[in-house]
């Protein structure tokens, strides 16, 4: 009894300090950037934001309300998917090395933001920012149902080794369409753009755009956290799951789409950001344990401080320029994941 | 709370498959297979290596629908249970299932509570912490509680399995091959305490001695079909033992138990 009294006694504290850390953060991330707004002016454009009165200038409520609160929102609600889906899919696939891009996600999402930027197609009535938007959603979810089809070929189920061997498949397929386009019609800039749009940015984020991807961010933590237990029984392998009354299949069918549902709305707002889906598990797990209900909260409170300081990061390092936040995470994940991988215990 | 209060079900039932059909591809791996595992009884299922225990046992589980064929734990079909209730009834010790995750005895153990927690938390009743602390107790792994898995050793993690599955509150256990990479100690302590349950249990043995020693029954399997079942001494016949191993081998009266065992003449068949 004492064991557990001790472990909820610590879940409180490590609760309380992440939301303290996560609160405070984004105090900080708001008053950082081209302009500096000092934190207790940060609070002020809040307050009266919020109902409290008070005096704050045009130029305050529109750099911190207008501009960075929903960037350092979405990042937020962006860093919680991505980490959430890596935590989900490294238990249901049990590797390591598995991301929220498994499933092909990136590069079909890729193929759709390709064909807009470039070639300019089906633009339409949208603004341009938007039809990228819809077209990258479109084509991770075309993805998705080409690395579905191909891993549940044969009616055995989904497994998980198929289904890698399915991503990968899909993504160089991807990834053959997005050169050719580039190479062959792209032009003046447009290798960079795309480029730039493959490692990410959230320059882009405004409230609309921001309240999805809070919306995905919650969606995903309720529905995986309902299936955080399950998930444990996957320790031992799917046998062992499946002896503990855990309905495999329909499991992974879920899971696996649910990831990549949440995965393609938040890549088709700030494109592909590596790394914070892939480390922040692994970087919770030593600090809150192995079971998934603990190390599904860490990984989104992880994710979320993850991607919202790289991306204060990426905003106010250079001035006048972005620097890109995927390079960033990749350049901060990089090093954590082999320090991580180097420590590990043996089976 | 005792072991004895770990029993949910009201009587060991029989573990009968019948007319068991199960194809891998081309592959016959099970050829209508009928075995009856006795309630309350220890049947070991023997057999060379290749000829269809862990398949049988996984149909005996209920995790794997054969293509012909029925389970009957008692009078119910198996594949007739929801996933949950089925893991209620039958649990099952895979062969070294293992893992890189780093859990405690206590959490591996508390796996067997699935079968019996609703979806968002919260036991049926709340006596899951205590069904954990007794059967890690009936164990004798209430000391290795808060030890990770990865520092067990072998015999502990074959421990913590059979936990983890009587946690689960089963009438029905099956273990696949669960002394395998134990020592001698390690394996006779482990299935005398599987035996001492009381629970039908079918265990997939490799060792006809270790056989002879625990269990009441035997199923022999080769190529898919049955090639004997019943009692210990009565089925594992001379014969039987040639045609299956092709050894000359034999179970003779111990001269100073009351019991079988193993001997062997010494004569190896090349290319068997």
């Amino acid at each position: 009894m004492s064991v557990a009294r001790l472990a909820a006694g610590r879940a409180v504290v490590v609760v309380t300090l992440t939301a303290a850390a996560l609160v405070a953060s984004a105090a900080v991330a708001l008053s950082l950037g081209s302009v500096d707004v000092p934190v207790a002016r940060v609070l002020a454009v809040l307050l009266r934001r919020l109902g409290a009165g008070g005096e704050v200038t045009v130029l305050e409520d529109q750099l911190v309300w207008q501009l960075r609160l929903p960037r350092v929102m979405g990042a937020m609600a962006a860093g919680a998917v991505l980490a959430l889906c890596g935590a989900v899919l490294q238990s249901l696939t049990r590797n390591d090395l598995a991301d929220p891009f498994l499933l092909g996600v990136s590069s079909g999402a890729t193929v759709g933001a390709v064909t807009i930027m470039v070639l300019g197609i089906g633009v339409g009535g949208l603004v341009a920012s938007a039809a990228v938007s819809a077209a990258a959603f479109a084509g991770a979810l075309a993805a998705l149902a080409v690395v579905l089809v191909i891993a549940s070929a044969g009616g055995r189920g989904l497994s998980p080794h198929r289904t890698v061997l399915a991503g990968v498949a899909v993504a160089y397929l991807c990834s053959a369409y997005t050169s050719v386009v580039v190479i062959m019609h792209g032009e003046g800039d447009a290798a960079r753009r795309v480029l730039s749009w493959t490692l990410g940015s959230l320059a882009g984020l405004r409230w609309d755009s921001t309240l999805v991807l809070l919306g995905a961010a919650l969606v995903a933590l309720v529905w995986f956290f309902a299936y955080a237990e399950r998930l444990d029984a996957f320790t031992f392998g799917e046998v062992s799951a499946q002896s503990l009354g855990v309905p495999v299949t329909s499991t992974r069918w879920v899971l696996m789409v649910g990831t990549a549902v949440v995965t393609a709305t938040t890549v088709a707002y700030v494109g592909v950001i590596g790394f914070v889906g892939l480390v922040v598990p692994h970087l919770v797990r030593p600090l809150v344990g192995n079971r998934h209900r603990a190390v599904l909260l860490a990984s989104a409170a992880g994710g979320s401080l993850l991607l919202m300081w790289a991306d204060t990061a990426a905003r106010s390092l250079v001035d006048r320029q972005e620097v890109p936040v995927g390079a960033l995470t990749a350049l901060l994940g990089a090093p954590v994941l082999v320090w991580l991988m180097a420590r590990r215990p043996r089976a | 709370m005792t072991h004895r209060d770990l029993c949910v079900h009201s009587s060991t039932p029989d573990l009968r498959a019948s007319g068991i059909v199960v194809r891998l591809g081309v592959d016959v791996v099970l050829d209508g297979v009928d075995v009856l595992a006795r309630g309350g009884r220890v049947t070991a299922l023997l057999g060379p290596n290749g000829s269809g225990k862990t398949t049988l046992l996984h149909v005996l589980a209920g995790l794997r629908k054969p293509e012909r064929g029925t389970v009957l734990v008692g009078d119910v079909a198996i594949r007739s249970l929801s996933h949950r209730r089925r893991a209620q009834t039958v649990a099952l010790v895979e062969q070294h299932a293992t893992t890189t995750t780093d859990l405690t005895v206590r959490q591996v153990v508390a796996l067997g509570r699935l079968p019996h927690r609703r979806m968002l938390g919260g036991a049926r009743g709340d006596s899951g912490a205590e069904v954990v602390d007794t059967v890690m107790d009936l164990v004798g792994l209430t000391h290795l509680a808060d030890r990770g898995w990865t520092t067990l050793s072998g015999g502990e993690r074959q421990r913590a399995h059979l936990a983890r599955t009587l946690a689960q509150q089963p009438a029905v256990l099956l273990l696949d091959e669960p002394t395998n990479h134990l020592d001698l100690g390690q394996q006779l302590r482990f299935l005398a305490l599987a035996r001492d349950l009381g629970l039908t249990t079918v265990a997939a043995l490799h060792d006809l001695e270790l056989a002879t020693a625990f269990c009441d029954d035997v199923v022999v399997l080769n190529h898919g079909r049955v090639h004997g079942q019943g009692p210990v001494t009565s089925t594992l016949t001379a014969s039987l033992l040639r045609e299956v191993y092709h050894v000359d081998a034999s179970l003779d009266p111990h001269p100073r138990l009351d019991r079988h065992h193993l001997v062997w003449d010494g004569h190896v068949e090349e290319n068997s």
